[in-house]
Formats: C-alpha cells, structure tokens, sequence
C-alpha cells in the first residue's frame, strides 16, 4: 500500500494522472493472489473454501487484465457517466401514497420469508455485542 | 385457421375478438404444447395451469361483458422469473430464492394484468440474469429448440426457448449486456431492449440498476409493438422510468422505408465476427436498401471497448445489489439449519450467501468488490464511467446522420452446451456486440435475418434513445418483406 500511495505522488506530476494511476493498480492487481481473494471474500461477506480461492484468483486476474484496455481511452477531460438514464436526483411529492401493486404487502407478507422471527414479530438477527461482559 | 399455439398475438388478438377462439382453448393449447416440450427444452422453472384456466377463464367472462382490456386480452405468455409475482414463486432461478414468495407484483407483471393477459408461467435464466447460455441457472440449461444439443442463448434462454417453441404468444424478459437479443438471435425470435428508463424496473430482481432493462420477446415486430405499448411508460415506484409520452407504437407502424437512413458501424463487423453470419446481415441491410432506405457507414471507434466498460460497472452493481440475500431477511438462510445457534453474524451472512449463490453470482460479486475496494474505485469504476460518456456520446453524434443503426447480434450462432461454461472469460465475450447498447442505455432489437447450418441468425437494430418507433419500424418493413421469422424449429414432444 505504501507503494501504492508514492506512485500516486508521482502520477499526480503528470498530465495524464488517471491513467498511470490505472497502470500501477493494474501492475498489482493483474494476478490476484489467494491472499486477495480472501480479503475480497470477507469484504463481500462470502464464506470460500480453499479450493475456491484459487480458482477465483485465477479467473478474476483473467478479467482484470481484460478490463485493463481502458486505459487506452483518453479521459482526461471527461466526467464519468453516472446512469443511462439521464436523469438527477429525482423527488416524489411528501405525500402517502400506495400504488395498486403494492397493495398486497403488509406486514405478515414481508415476515414470511424471514428464517427467524420473535414471538412479538421481529426479526431476530445474532448478537454483535459479547453479553457476557458488563451483563447483569 | 393455423394451429392455434402458432398465432401471433395479433391474429389471436383478432379470432378472439370475432369469437373465433377462447382465451380457454388458447390457454390449453399452450399449456398443452408446454407440457409436452418441457422436458426436451427446459424453458421453464415452473408452469402455472392452475393459474392460467382462471386467468383464461376471467377473461372469457369479461370479454362475454363487452368489457375486454384490449390487445392482450386473454393472450397467454410467459414471464422471466425475476418479475415478482404474489401469486407464484420467484427464484431468479437461484438456490438463494427456490422457494420464495414475493410479497408485491412487480409492474411489468401488475400493468400485464391490467391488460388482461394470460400467464403461463415463469421461464429459466442464468441465476440472476448473469450469463450468456443459461447454463449456470440451479435448475439446469435450457435447450435450444432448433437443435438440443445446443445452448438457447442467455440469460433469457428460457423466454427464448419459449417463444421459439410457440409456447405463449409472447415472453417477457430482461437485458443488462445482450440477454434479451442474443437469445433472440440464437433461437430466431424478435427480441427488443427497450431504451433505459421506457419500462419500469420496479419488482424485477435486480443485477446491475444502470444496465437492466425489461423488453419483451414475440413472432414478429408487430407484436413486439403491442406490447411494448402495455408495458412501457412512467411508474413512481421507479425513479429512473421515463415520463415521456410513450406513443402508439403500433400504429406507428408505416412498412415505408423511403428516406429512412441505415447506418452500418464498421467496428460490429471486426474480427470475430463468423463470415456467414456476416453474411446474413449484409444480406439483410440490402434488403433494407431495396426497400427504400439510404444506408451510410458510420464509426463508433470506442465501441469495442464496451465490453471492458460493462464488466467494471456491471459486477460492481451486482456486488451492491446482491447484498440484500444476506441470510436475514429473506432467501436460503443458515438460520433454518439445525445447529444454526453456534453460528456469528458473520457467518450467518458469508455461509447463506456461499451456500445459496452459485458460482457466476459469487465471481460476479467478488469482482465487484475488487473494482469498487479502496484504493481501485477511481482506476476501474471511475475510468469505465468516463469510458461509458464517451461511447454515449459516440452514438449520439452517429443518430445526428443516421435513423437507426444495423449490426450483428452476436458473432456466431447458438453453441454447444457445455463448450464455454469453463471459461468465464470466454463467456463474458459472448455480449461483444450487444453490450454497447446497454452501455449507451439504447433500444436495440434482435430480428432473424437468415440461416447458417439450420441456425438462426439476428440482425440488430439500434436506435437513438427513446427512438423505439424507429427501430420497430425498420424491423417491421423488413419483416413483410421477408419470412426468417415465421419459420419453426420441427419440435417433437
């Protein structure tokens, strides 16, 4: 990561930034090592066996270096597009409404498909907090 | 008359009105043929009898009031099962949703209701949409009808198979990077990609919200047409649907092609491209010259880079939007298994979604990660966004010369089942020429142009944004002209 930062440094002295920053990540990251994969599986919360770690690192490595031929597009003066859509921040009138194919949800449809519920009709997710220490 | 499963929705559209045909005798006579060839193409996740005689059934009777909804009337058809339906299961065809029951329509399926059509049930995909031959769907590929052995194309393989089948007089799927038109290609139906924002998105399960698009699949462009009109317009449950007028595209329908200027974009017919389905498709922008319109060669030289740009963006959506299957709220869950108390939260989270989510998905999500994670944002998914205006800009400056833009679909036709699944790469390949419109948030339509080997081909027909009455236009002028797409596949049950 240190090295990462300097060759930030150094790109930001010349005029095409983006793209030498791009190379330097794509220099690190065109073969992602099982150690990486792993980081991404916990940051994904995805649970990955050994084998699959492997697998992942060889097959991911393959698209990123595929993805890399961005940095032959100058961008340098371009804004990133944000949607197809064309559209900004769009606001609804403050009012309640329930459109027609909405009208079917109600509480006990929304709870159905929740593996654990309470007796008072709450999802019940585990505790973060170690209960035993400070309890009463 | 025909054989009532080969009716197009406009022909059936007519005999139900003169009182020719029933929506019941139609209902049966697809659900009838879905029966018997399901097993053989393994279009659907499930078929819904029960629920198609009632709808049917309804029909009939409000038609027997004089109160008959209009086209779709009583028309049977089948929906990609990642539209949200209260009164059937919707699993994205993943292990994650098998059994799950949503609690609201989505309003592609709400507003197909209200036009009175008729559901037959829910077809296959790649799970979740991701995938290009609806081999990583959990419940198995769907065959194409011309040829078995082959894939149908994907992620809407099963809508595909379906329609190319004639089972439903017309299918709804959905688009992110090709999956409405290569399927369309491969199985030799007429499949649209509506503009982004022309069709609500809200209640179908997302993948990647900048890229999805809900389009329908039909005989003829005609059809498509029809019901594009049903489903097209604003809903206040999407923020990203459109408000512009949608017009009447049916009417809008002239078969004139005088003046109408084709341009061709030399970077769609690079290498890679198979020289007969090249072939075809000069074939067919030929065929639109001698049927009146002016064809210019234009370039979109940034085009080739879509496909970079898509899978940046597009696993970086699905890593977000797939974040909600965590093992709480709904889906397959730790949480029902026995022992299931000596778990943490974490692993609540990271076992229901490695148990639950296939491979494409978890690669997917993972490389989503990747391109989003610190010190990576600005050089993948900043770069793909600036690389994205230049390829939208690139297409707005081709539709200031020209009315519609004519492409192959897909470089080759339908492959082997089984050829490509090892090679994510290789398959990611696979929306080299339809991953451009959804970058760009274009309508495009896939229309069949011809035969290579007993296969079918599409033609793809580009338009500017909301320019839907363009592209329907020159595919309806080509297809009275032409007869690729009334031809069947010889399907035995």
């Amino acid at each position: 990561m240190d090295y990462f930062y300097l060759k930030d440094v150094i790109s930001a002295s010349t005029s095409h930034f983006s793209n030498h920053l791009l190379h330097c990540v794509s220099d690190m990251s065109a073969s992602l090592s099982s150690e990486s994969i792993a980081h991404l599986g916990r940051l994904a919360r995805l649970a990955l066996t050994a084998e699959e770690q492997g697998r992942y690192a060889t097959q991911l490595s393959s698209v990123v270096a595929f993805v890399e031929q961005l940095t032959e597009v100058a961008t340098d003066h371009v804004s990133p597009a944000e949607d197809a859509s064309g559209k900004r921040t769009v606001l609804a009138a403050d009012v309640v409404r329930s459109p027609d194919n909405l009208a079917a949800v109600s509480r006990e449809a929304l709870l159905k498909g929740v593996p654990a519920v309470s007796e008072d009709g709450c999802i019940l997710v585990r505790s973060v907090m170690d209960t035993s220490v400070g309890g009463a | 008359m025909k054989a009532l499963h080969l009716l197009t929705i406009l022909e059936a559209a007519e005999a139900l009105q003169k009182g020719e045909i029933t929506s019941v005798e139609l209902t049966e006579a697809h659900l009838a043929r879905a029966e018997a060839l399901n097993g053989t193409l393994n279009a659907f996740v499930r078929i819904e009898p029960g629920l198609a005689r009632k709808r049917a059934q309804e029909s009939d009777d409000r038609r027997a009031k004089g109160e008959s909804r209009g086209m779709l009337e009583g028309i049977p058809y089948t929906l990609k099962d990642v539209f949200a339906t209260t009164d059937s299961i919707t699993t994205a065809s993943s292990h994650m949703l098998e059994d799950w029951l949503a609690p609201y329509n989505s309003t592609t399926y709400h507003r197909l209701n209200q036009a009175g059509a008729v559901l037959l049930g829910k077809t296959n995909t790649d799970e979740f949409t991701m995938g290009a031959s609806s081999e990583t769907s959990y419940f198995g590929v769907t065959r194409n009808p011309w040829n078995t052995e082959l894939v149908a194309g994907g992620s809407s393989g099963g809508p595909a198979a379906a329609m190319a089948a004639r089972i439903g007089c017309f299918s709804i799927a959905t688009d992110t990077g090709g999956s409405i038109r290569q399927p369309a290609s491969f199985c030799g139906v007429t499949g649209l990609k509506p503009t982004y924002g022309r069709v609500s998105r809200f209640g179908e399960l997302a993948m990647a919200s900048s890229l999805d698009q809900t389009g329908p699949m039909t005989a003829t462009v005609a059809d498509t047409a029809l019901v594009l009109q049903a489903i097209a317009g604003h809903d206040e449950l999407d923020a990203t649907s459109s408000e512009s007028e949608v017009p009447d595209y049916f009417a809008g329908l002239t078969g004139n092609l005088t003046g109408v200027k084709v341009g061709v974009p030399a970077e769609f017919f690079g290498e890679g491209v198979k020289p007969e389905v090249e072939l075809l498709v000069r074939a067919g922008i030929d065929q639109l010259k001698n049927l009146g319109a002016e064809i210019i060669e234009v370039s979109l030289p940034t085009a080739p880079k879509s496909l970079a740009v898509y899978y940046v963006i597009c696993p970086a959506e699905v890593s977000s939007n797939m974040a909600r299957y965590d093992g709480i709220r709904f889906g397959h869950s730790i949480e029902r298994e026995e022992n299931a108390g000596e778990n943490t939260l974490f692993d609540v989270y990271a076992k229901s979604r490695a148990g639950g989510l296939g491979n494409e998905v978890r690669r997917r999500i993972m490389l989503g990660t990747h391109a989003l994670s610190s010190g990576y944002h600005d050089a993948y998914y900043n770069q793909a966004a600036k690389v994205r205006t230049v390829i939208g800009q690139e297409f707005a400056d081709a539709f200031t010369k020209v009315d519609v833009l004519v492409a192959p679909v897909s470089p080759h036709t339908a492959f082997k089942v089984g050829a490509q699944i090892s090679d994510p790469l290789a398959m990611y390949k696979e929306d080299i020429l339809a991953a451009p419109v959804n970058v760009a948030g274009l309508p495009g339509m896939s229309i069949p142009c011809g035969f290579a080997d007993g296969l079918p081909v599409g033609m793809q027909i580009i338009g500017p944004r909301f320019g839907e009455q363009a592209v329907l236009n020159v595919g309806d002028a080509y297809q009275r002209a032409t007869d690729f797409h009334t031809q069947v596949p010889e399907l035995s049950a």
